[in-house]
C-alpha cells in the first residue's frame, strides 16, 4: 500500500516569475491520482518538487506523517516514470530494471528473482537479455514502468508517460495501468495535459490552471459533470457557454442571454449564491443537447439554429449549430440507428433541446 | 527524370571530391613518406648500387639498452595517459555540466595556452621551477626548504611538463561526449536511488567510455615519441625513443637504423591500442557469458 502526499505551501519561483504559489494538495495513500493542466502550468515542476530533483523555495512536504521536504532524492522512496523513459543505454532490459536494487546494495539472487517478477508484471518476461534501444515505443515504456517499481516504491510518480505514444496503444497501455496500480496499490501521481488520458485513469484528479493552482480538486466525474469554474469547463471535455443575467420571477430562476432568450435553470438549495441580476456563465456539454428537425416535447430549454458543418465519427456525429446571435455551438449525437430514417444535412434549420438538469452555471 | 538523376549522383559525389584534398594531403606527407621509410628500414644500404633485402637494423633493436628506452618511453606514455586522465576527467565534467555559460569561456581558457609557441610554453615553466624561481622561493619562505632548490631536472618536472601540454587533447573528447550526454538519465539514476557516486560509477563513468579511448589515444600515442619535454624539463637523464630517432638521422646520419626505430615508435604504440581492444572486448565477452 502506498503512502499520502501532503504538498504544503510551496512555492516555487524560476527566474524570478512565480511557477507555483502556495500550493496546497493532498492526495490520499494507494489512489491514483491525475493532476490535469495546460502546458506550462507547473505541474511537471510540481513532480519534480516531490521526486526530488528540484527544491521548493518555501512551504513543506510530507509523505505519510513524515516530513521529506529535506530528504535528497536518492534517499526517498519515490520514484518516476519520465516522459522519455530515460532508459539507461548501456545497459540490457533487466539491467535498467535492476538498477534501484542494485544501488541499494540487495544480494544478487533476490535481485534476480524481483526483476523476473517486474518483466513478468508488465509482460516483458521474455525481453530480459535485449537491449533497450532494440526495444519499441510501448515496450519501453514498460520498461521504465517496471524499473520504477521494481523496488515497490511508496509513491509513483508519472510524467506524461504516454505522450509519445500513438493512440491505439497509449488507450491499451492505460488500461494496464489501471489493472497495475488496483493490483499493487501504490499511490500514484499521473501528470498529462491531455483530458482524455486523466478521465480515463483517475480516482481523483487536480485540475491545475496556467497561474500554477489546483482550480479543482475531485473525482473525475464529478470534475466533468459540476466544474466549478470556466477554466475547468474548457479544458475538461469540451462545453458551450452562454453569457447572461439572472432572473428569477416567482421563485423560478431563468438566465436572459443576449438575443436569444430566456433559459429556465436548476437551481438547488446549496447554490444560494445565484441571485438575481446576476451575470453568469451557463454551460451545457455538447452530448447533453438534443438535436432535430422536428419539434420534440418536454425538454425545459430550447434553441433554433442552422447547420454549419457535421463531422460523422462512426459512433457519433459531431454538429456545428449557427444560433442567432452569431454564436456558434456544438452537439455530438449518438449515432444510435443503423440509418437514421431522415438525416439531417448541413444547411438543415434545427431545433436544439436540453433539459435545465443538466446545465451548470459558473461563477462570471 | 534525366536531369534529376543526374543531379542525384552528382550530389552523391560532392562529399568524396570535397574529401580529396585531404586524402591527397595524407598521401603525399603520410602514407608515402611513411612507405619510404619502411622500404629504407628494410634494405642494407641504399648508397649502393648492391644493396639487398635486410632485417639487420630491426636486429640491432633487439638490444638492452634499446628495452630500456622503449621501456622509458612506454612508461612516459602511460604515466602521462594516466595523469592527464585524472586531472582532466574533472575538467571536463566540471566544463559540460556545471560551467553553464562560462563553458565556452573555459575551453578557450584550456586551449589558449597551445596557441603560443611550445618553446615559450616550456620555457615559462623554466622560470617558475628554477632555483630562486617563484615556486622555489615560495617554499623557502614557507620554510619547507632550507634555502631556494632548483625543481627542474626531475621526473616529476618531466611529468608536470607532459601533463600540462597533452592535457587538451584529453580534456576535449571528454568535454565533447560528456556534454552529449543525456542529463535526464543522471536525474534518472538519482531517482531510482543513487548516490552523486553511484551515478558517477554506474552511468557517467560507462556513457564516457569511448571519450577517455580517444583521449588516451590523443595523448599516449603522440607522447610515446616524445623527446623534447623530458630532455628540457627532466634534463637528459632518460633516452627515450624519439631522442634516438633524432639522433640517428642528424647525429650518427644512419637512416636505416633510424628507419627501423621509427618504424618501432610507430608499431609499439598501434599494438599497444589492439592489445587494449581485445582486452576490453574480452571483458565484455566475460561478463555476458556470467
Amino acid at each position: 500500500m502506498g503512502k499520502s502526499i501532503r504538498v504544503d505551501n510551496i512555492t516555487k519561483y524560476r527566474g524570478g516569475e512565480p511557477v507555483l504559489q502556495k500550493l496546497h494538495l493532498e492526495i490520499k495513500s494507494g489512489e491514483f491520482f491525475v493532476l490535469l493542466g495546460p502546458s506550462g502550468c507547473g505541474k511537471t515542476t510540481l513532480l519534480r518538487i516531490l521526486a526530488g530533483l528540484e527544491s521548493a523555495d518555501s512551504g513543506r512536504l510530507y509523505l505519510g506523517d513524515m516530513d521529506i521536504t529535506d530528504v535528497p532524492i536518492y534517499k526517498r522512496k519515490i520514484h518516476t516514470v519520465f516522459q522519455q523513459y530515460a532508459l539507461f543505454p548501456h545497459m540490457s532490459v533487466a539491467e535498467n530494471v535492476a538498477y534501484s536494487l542494485r544501488v541499494r546494495g540487495i544480494e544478487k539472487g533476490e535481485i534476480e528473482d524481483r526483476v523476473a517478477y517486474a518483466l513478468r508484471t508488465v509482460r516483458l518476461g521474455a525481453y530480459g537479455k535485449k537491449a533497450v534501444t532494440q526495444l519499441s515505443g510501448g515496450q519501453q515504456q514498460r520498461v521504465a514502468l517496471a524499473r520504477a517499481l521494481v523496488c515497490e516504491p511508496e509513491v509513483l510518480l508519472l510524467d506524461e508517460p504516454l505522450a509519445a505514444l500513438d493512440r491505439e496503444l497509449k488507450e491499451q497501455m492505460l488500461m494496464e495501468l489501471i489493472d497495475l496500480q488496483q493490483k499493487l496499490r501504490t499511490t500514484f501521481v499521473y501528470v498529462t495535459h491531455d483530458q482524455f488520458e486523466a478521465l480515463t485513469v483517475a480516482d481523483t484528479m487536480g485540475i491545475m490552471n496556467r497561474h500554477g493552482k489546483i482550480e479543482q480538486l475531485g473525482r473525475a466525474e464529478d470534475i466533468y459533470e459540476f466544474p466549478h469554474s470556466r477554466f475547468v469547463a474548457d479544458f475538461v471535455g469540451r462545453t458551450n457557454v452562454f453569457d447572461g443575467k439572472v432572473r428569477v420571477h416567482n421563485g423560478v430562476y431563468h438566465i436572459e442571454v443576449d438575443e436569444l432568450g430566456m433559459f429556465e435553470l436548476n437551481v438547488t438549495p446549496e447554490m444560494s449564491w445565484v441571485v438575481s441580476g446576476m451575470q453568469l456563465y451557463l454551460s451545457i456539454r455538447p452530448e447533453k443537447i438534443d438535436i432535430s428537425l422536428q419539434s420534440l416535447n418536454g425538454f425545459s430549454n430550447h434553441l433554433t439554429g442552422k447547420v454549419t458543418s457535421m463531422i460523422y465519427y462512426g459512433r457519433s456525429t459531431e454538429y456545428r449549430v449557427l444560433l442567432s446571435n452569431g454564436q456558434s455551438i456544438m452537439v455530438f449525437e449518438q449515432n444510435e440507428h443503423h440509418f437514421p430514417q431522415k438525416s439531417i444535412e448541413q444547411g438543415d434549420e434545427v431545433r436544439l433541446y436540453f433539459q435545465k438538469e443538466n446545465t451548470v452555471l459558473l461563477r462570471y | 527524370m534525366r536531369f534529376s538523376a543526374m543531379r542525384h549522383h552528382f550530389t552523391e559525389h560532392v562529399p568524396f571530391v570535397l574529401a580529396m584534398p585531404a586524402y591527397l594531403w595524407q598521401m603525399y606527407f603520410l602514407i608515402v613518406p611513411l612507405f619510404f621509410i619502411a622500404a629504407i628500414s628494410f634494405v642494407s644500404d641504399m648508397s649502393s648500387a648492391s644493396w639487398f633485402f635486410t632485417l639487420a637494423h630491426y636486429g640491432e633493436l633487439v638490444d638492452k639498452t634499446y628495452f630500456k628506452v622503449i621501456f622509458n618511453s612506454a612508461l612516459l606514455s602511460c604515466l602521462t595517459g594516466a595523469l592527464c586522465l585524472f586531472v582532466g576527467y574533472p575538467v571536463a565534467y566540471y566544463i559540460a555540466m556545471k560551467a553553464r555559460r562560462f563553458k565556452q569561456m573555459f575551453l578557450v581558457f584550456l586551449i589558449l595556452p597551445s596557441w603560443t609557441s611550445f618553446v615559450v610554453q616550456i620555457y615559462s615553466w623554466f622560470y617558475l621551477l628554477q632555483k630562486h624561481g617563484m615556486f622555489s622561493n615560495c617554499a623557502a619562505l614557507l620554510h619547507l626548504t632550507d634555502g631556494p632548490v632548483s625543481l627542474l631536472n626531475n621526473y616529476g618536472a618531466t611529468l608536470l611538463g607532459m601533463v600540462y601540454c597533452y592535457l587538451p587533447f584529453m580534456v576535449l573528447p571528454l568535454y565533447t561526449v560528456l556534454e552529449k550526454m543525456d542529463k535526464r538519465l543522471l536525474e534518472a539514476a538519482a531517482d531510482l536511488g543513487a548516490s552523486p557516486w553511484q551515478i558517477f560509477s554506474t552511468i557517467v563513468l560507462p556513457l564516457s567510455r569511448s571519450g577517455i579511448k580517444v583521449g588516451l589515444a590523443l595523448v599516449m600515442v603522440p607522447a610515446f615519441g616524445e623527446f623534447a619535454i623530458p630532455d628540457l624539463m627532466g634534463g637528459v637523464k632518460d633516452m627515450y625513443l624519439g631522442r634516438v630517432i633524432m639522433e640517428k638521422f642528424l647525429q650518427f646520419r644512419n637512416w636505416h637504423s633510424g628507419a627501423a626505430v621509427v618504424m618501432l615508435s610507430f608499431l609499439v604504440p598501434i599494438f599497444m591500442v589492439i592489445l587494449l581492444g581485445v582486452i576490453v572486448s574480452m571483458r565484455k565477452h566475460l561478463k555476458t557469458e556470467e
